[in-house]
């Protein structure tokens, strides 16, 4: 008995020893200072930059849905001193990648740089210079991916780089003392929450074509009194098959019959109003897919605005556009692929119309599907 | 001193070389595909090797027999979270996160736990601390002969310098671990069979000379491991160094 206690308090006592010597040496450590390559997203190669304890900030500050901050520097040195850099992951179901942002002691984005971690399908695509460029002295949170150039064609890379950039930058706007607007207008949902209830009530009517989609909302009060919902930046993805036949037609010049056949993705881009008793129509109305823009009718969309809520059919669509070749000048009367991306379009705007927006609207009303 | 206890020692890390002959640590090995890798890894398990062997000698006769593996443990994983700390502070932050989670292994590395039981629980702090750093040396030496090596085949680069142009298409596979596996065969292979001819020259020279000069290179040759693996020459006279 002796020598058990003789040996368990020679061990205590060594673990007690070596657990304050690391905590001795973790306080006389020299608070970390290095130079490395992140001085140049604060313009100034020779900053010296202290790592921050992501733990310090706010739980939103450090992750917010699917995207999140992996490590953040605070230049203590130079001309840069008071900015800061910030690493951010964001994960989407075609992969995930990361932004690296510099946020200057100002509050503003001096230097963007991206990058593929994750690459699970042929969604992502190379990033471009000119997309960095966008983000120099904006605001994230107030741009859309339409405002990113066309090279980074994926709609879901591009959502990836606008979440990661960010959230960043709030943090970074925080961390450099600044202040992020919040919207004038009372947040009524998070995108995230509203992303899985849309789906969800996609599946329930058997929509399994619409992938995903996004939603913001806002509540609002309309002139007349009525308190309404602002549906902004809703999204629905919509998968379709094209096919286009080899001969009878001419092809739109950018297109070959390789790539114009095959399984392509669309998302209609809507801004929809809804009042109380939950009618809903449109404000605004835009598309964007993987493939050429001519397949996706884009003069269709401004027509499809101010109609109201309610099923559009193909005959509908046709009727509103006219015959395809007519209005958008495809120069093929058979391309039949102009008319798949219709009946698409037509699907994916009707998801929206049909099964979305009023879901929404009976959601926050306090209705049910 | 013994003169040729502390030739022995200084040489444990040619004679009994952590990798190539003790085939012990085997996981942070594989885990090193680059020059720089293999040096930082290597001389971070150098230190703890060192200060371990060091710290255990000292304490040898403090601990109780029962409890000398854990006390051992606790021991070697406070140096490796000094070293880990010290590196965090240090390096750079991408060359941190590649190598942190091998440092981390490093308590667990058998290198470090077989050098502790087989030699500085037995030695004098100056013999461990000797053992421990040859050891380490030998350690850092093959991580960054293997490293090099497939950092130089997968990429084309060394320390990240271009060594074969843009136009080299690396070797992908020694860039991943099946790779990596068949380089560490290939070098344990060559090491040991240099080191087997190097012996046999050194006993047929052995042979030729008259018995004095034979007694006195016997002290100095260096030794096959046997099927003793982790065990020391040097302990046999542990007792007289103690006292």
């Amino acid at each position: 008995m002796k020598g058990v206690l003789k040996s368990v308090a020679a061990l205590a006592c060594i673990a007690v020893v070596c657990a304050a010597l690391i905590v001795v040496v973790s306080l006389f450590l020299p608070k970390q200072t290095r130079t490395f390559e992140y001085g140049e997203f604060l313009g100034d190669s020779t900053a010296q930059f202290e790592e921050v304890d992501l733990m310090t900030l706010d739980a939103d500050l450090r992750e917010e849905g699917a995207t999140k901050l992996t490590a953040v520097y605070k230049a203590v040195s130079g001309a840069a001193a008071g900015g800061v850099v910030l690493r951010s992951e964001a994960v989407t179901k075609y992969g995930s990648m990361e932004m690296i942002v510099g946020v200057s002691k100002d509050s503003k984005i001096v230097k963007v740089t991206a990058q593929v971690l994750k690459n699970n399908s042929f969604y992502s695509y190379p990033f471009v210079q000119e997309n960095y460029d966008k983000f120099v002295g904006a605001n994230p949170l107030e741009m859309k991916p339409s405002d990113l150039v066309s090279s980074t064609k994926a709609t879901a890379t591009k959502e990836a780089m606008l979440r990661a950039a960010g959230l960043a930058y709030k943090a970074g706007v925080a961390l450099t003392g600044g202040a992020v607007d919040a919207p004038s207008e009372e947040v009524v949902a998070t995108r995230d929450y509203f992303s899985k209830k849309v789906v969800a009530a996609a599946k329930i009517q058997n929509l399994d074509a619409v992938l995903a989609a996004h939603v913001t909302a806002y509540s609002v009060s309309l002139e007349d009194g009525t308190k309404g919902y602002v549906f902004v930046d809703t999204k629905v993805y919509h998968k379709f098959t094209v096919t286009i036949p080899n001969s009878g037609g001419v092809q739109p010049d950018e297109m070959t019959s390789n790539d114009a056949n095959g399984t392509f993705y669309l998302s209609v881009t809507g801004v929809g109003i809804t009042v109380g008793d939950g009618a809903t129509k449109f404000a605004k109305i835009k598309t964007d897919g993987n493939a050429n823009d001519k397949v996706f009718y884009p003069a269709a969309t401004d027509l499809l605005e101010g109609k109201t809520v309610g099923k559009i059919t193909v005959a509908d669509y046709n009727g509103i556009i006219g015959a395809p070749s007519d209005a958008l000048d495809l120069g093929a009367p058979n391309f039949s692929g102009a008319t798949a991306s219709g009946i698409g379009l037509v699907k994916n705007v009707n998801a929206m119309t049909e099964y979305i927006l009023p879901y929404l609207a009976s959601v926050r009303t306090g209705g049910g599907v | 001193m013994d003169r040729v206890k502390v030739k022995n020692t200084a040489l444990g890390g040619l004679t009994q070389n952590p990798v190539f002959v003790l085939v012990l640590g085997m996981c942070p090995v594989i885990g090193t595909s680059t020059l720089e890798a293999g040096m930082i890894l290597g001389v971070a398990t150098m230190a703890v090797l060192v200060f371990s062997n060091l710290l255990i000698s000292l304490l040898r006769k403090l601990i109780p027999d029962k409890v000398r593996i854990p006390c051992y443990i606790v021991l070697i994983a406070t140096l490796v979270t000094l070293v880990d700390q010290f590196l965090g502070h240090f390096m750079s932050p991408d060359s941190y996160d590649k190598i942190s989670v091998y440092v981390a292994l490093i308590v667990v590395n058998c290198i470090v736990l077989g050098r502790a039981e087989a030699f500085a629980s037995k030695n004098n702090p100056l013999y461990s601390a000797l053992d421990g750093l040859s050891m380490g040396i030998g350690f850092t030496v093959v991580l960054m002969i293997y490293g090099g090596l497939r950092e130089l085949l997968a990429n084309g680069t060394l320390y990240g310098a271009s060594i074969f142009g843009s136009g080299y298409v690396g070797i992908e596979m020694f860039g991943k671990t099946p790779g990596g596996f068949i380089l560490l065969g290939l070098l344990m292979a060559l090491f040991n069979a240099v080191y087997a001819a190097v012996k046999s020259s050194i006993e047929k020279k052995q042979k030729k000379l008259p018995i004095e000069l034979h007694n006195d290179v016997t002290d100095t040759q260096v030794s096959m491991p046997d099927s003793t693996r982790g065990a020391e020459t040097p302990t046999e006279n542990a007792e007289e160094d103690n006292a």
